[in-house]
């Protein structure tokens, strides 16, 4: 049995005007696949993603959603979306604005698991004109989910949550990721899909550069940080000295070895020395800074 | 599945009528109106007519109004461009639409009725001023059709003011104020070809009960088609301009 890619990217070109937002991108993600678009502002995630929905029409290249031209009603049946700048309809409640979007599908989620999923209780039979950003973004998340989609697309799906709402969403989402689902995610907080993403590609003007799992990315920049404390700031040749506050200093080296034997040789005091992989954050813009100066290198 | 539809019809409805500040003057608009000018006719038979001129009005009004501008100014929403990603959502959105165009419509028509009844006593039989409101509410779809091409080719800061433009004339040229026949007589050529006229044409016949003339159909269902196809080709160009 062979079964469908849900997105599929071929050779995939779209321009506004001189500006090729997507150039020539091809890709697939796979039903139960995690992937996060990571990209500086005009990488081209949105136009890409737009395209995945069926919202905008490639100039060229064949774009396909579960099999199906992504504007058909079959492929949208399966997905969920989070709707964007979360202006809703001001004259309905939460709970008619979700029962509204739930009658599109056909086996949706019952709004009550919806309401201890995205904690809604306080604001399931409220208008939402006096909502905050928090309380917006949870119904948001909620629409996204509520027609039990086999795939999930979110643009930047925690912003204005708090720590606890933060958290009891990527619960949820990788409760519901583990049944199967596709996942597409841009976000700013690589922290939080660390743990959940199992790919992340990396968009610069319009073209996939990188393509990996959260540890081939840190493998591959092979970055470290050396911590230490020390009275003075030390002196090491060829490496930035970062002061991390309170007598501790901090140096970023792909050869943390070196590093070491040279504060060893150089005789300065430290104590407490440590050496950490770097995060994901870290290893991404290392990435990109590669990226981009490859291109103007170029 | 019918739970779309009935989902859309009732979030319609709510929205619109939980908004006083909108339906409130929509309906009233048109009695209001009706009972300034209209309800001193002393003539019994006459005060018929001008009743089904003044629904006619109503109804014209409402279909116009509740899609032209409605849609105008929806479309630029992010909530109207997130429902575009729902399966199967086409249908039920403007059917829902067109059904509280039907409802505001009946309402309003009412209202007008209910006035004519108080001050003017019209000899219209109830028989004839039933048929009269089921026709006029018929005629809401011609108009709404009409709203929603002009939705369609404006912005929404544009929608109300071109709406007035076009809606205002078009009621004085078809007649639905001053009998056509005591228009000036270059208004009276004019008032043949307006889709207003052939419109309060239909309600007159109905209302006196004579044979509904059979060009003012056709000029009606010529405009629905025309009306139908500037919606369509505008709801096309924006489809392009938004996401090509």
């Amino acid at each position: 049995m062979t079964s469908l890619s849900t997105v599929e990217f071929e050779n995939v070109h779209k321009s506004y005007g001189k500006k090729h937002a997507v150039d020539g991108m091809s890709m697939r993600v796979e039903q139960g696949e995690v992937l996060c678009l990571l990209g500086p502002n005009g990488a081209g995630k949105s136009t890409a993603i737009n395209m995945m929905l069926g919202l905008i029409k490639p100039d060229s290249g064949k774009v396909r959603l579960f099999g199906e031209d992504p504007g058909m009603s079959a492929a949208r049946a399966q997905i969920g979306v989070i709707p964007q700048d979360t202006d809703f309809p001001p004259a309905l409640k939460s709970r008619e604005i979700i029962e509204l979007v739930r009658s599109h599908y056909a086996q949706p989620i019952a709004v009550d698991q919806l309401i201890e999923a995205f904690l809604l209780e306080g604001i399931i039979d409220r208008y939402t004109s006096g909502f905050s950003g928090g309380e917006r973004r949870r119904l948001a998340l909620a629409l996204a989910f509520c027609g039990n989609g086999k795939a999930i697309f979110l643009d930047e799906p925690t912003t204005g949550l708090d720590q606890k709402s933060r958290q009891a969403f990527w619960e949820y989402a990788r409760d519901y990721a583990g049944n199967g689902a596709s996942f597409i995610i841009t976000t700013h907080h690589l922290d939080e899909i660390e743990n959940i993403a199992t790919r992340i590609c990396l968009l610069v003007d319009g073209k996939i550069r990188y393509s990996g799992s959260a540890d081939e990315i840190r493998s591959k920049v092979n970055r470290r940080k050396i911590r230490f404390f020390s009275n003075q700031k030390p002196e090491i040749k060829g490496h930035l000295v970062e002061d991390a506050g309170d007598g501790r200093w901090q140096i970023n080296s792909s050869d943390s070895d070196v590093v070491v034997r040279n504060i060893i040789q150089r005789k300065i005091e430290f104590s407490a020395l440590e050496i950490l992989p770097c995060t994901l954050e870290e290893a991404v813009d290392t990435l990109f800074e590669d990226q981009t100066s490859n291109t103007t290198g170029a | 599945m019918l739970q779309r539809y009935k989902s859309h019809f009732k979030t319609t409805l709510l929205s619109l009528f939980r908004a006083p500040g909108y339906w409130v003057p929509t309906v009233l608009f048109p009695v209001m109106l009706y009972s300034m000018f209209g309800a001193s006719v002393s003539n019994a038979a006459i005060s018929s007519f001008v009743m089904a001129s003044f629904c006619a009005y109503a109804v014209i009004g409402v279909g116009f109004y509740q899609f032209g501008v409605s849609i105008a100014q929806d479309r630029e929403t992010s909530w109207e461009r997130f429902q575009r990603v729902l399966p199967r959502v086409f249908w039920p959105k403007l059917l829902s639409r067109l059904f509280a165009a039907g409802i505001f419509a009946l309402i309003a028509i009412l209202l007008v009725v209910a006035a004519a009844e108080i001050m003017a006593k019209p000899s219209a039989s109830a028989f004839a001023v039933i048929k009269m409101i089921l026709v006029a509410l018929a005629i809401v779809l011609p108009f709404s059709l009409f709203g929603v091409a002009l939705g369609y080719w404006t912005s929404a800061r544009a929608a109300v003011p071109i709406a007035n433009m076009i809606f205002l004339p078009l009621a004085y040229l078809g007649g639905l104020w001053t009998h056509p026949s005591k228009l000036p007589e270059v208004i009276q050529k004019i008032s043949e070809f307006t889709p207003t006229r052939h419109a309060a044409e239909i309600l007159w016949a109905v209302i006196g009960e004579f044979p509904v003339p059979s060009t003012s159909i056709y000029w009606l269902a010529g405009y629905s088609a025309l009306f139908a196809l500037l919606a369509w080709f505008g709801y096309r160009r924006d489809e392009a301009r938004r996401y090509g």
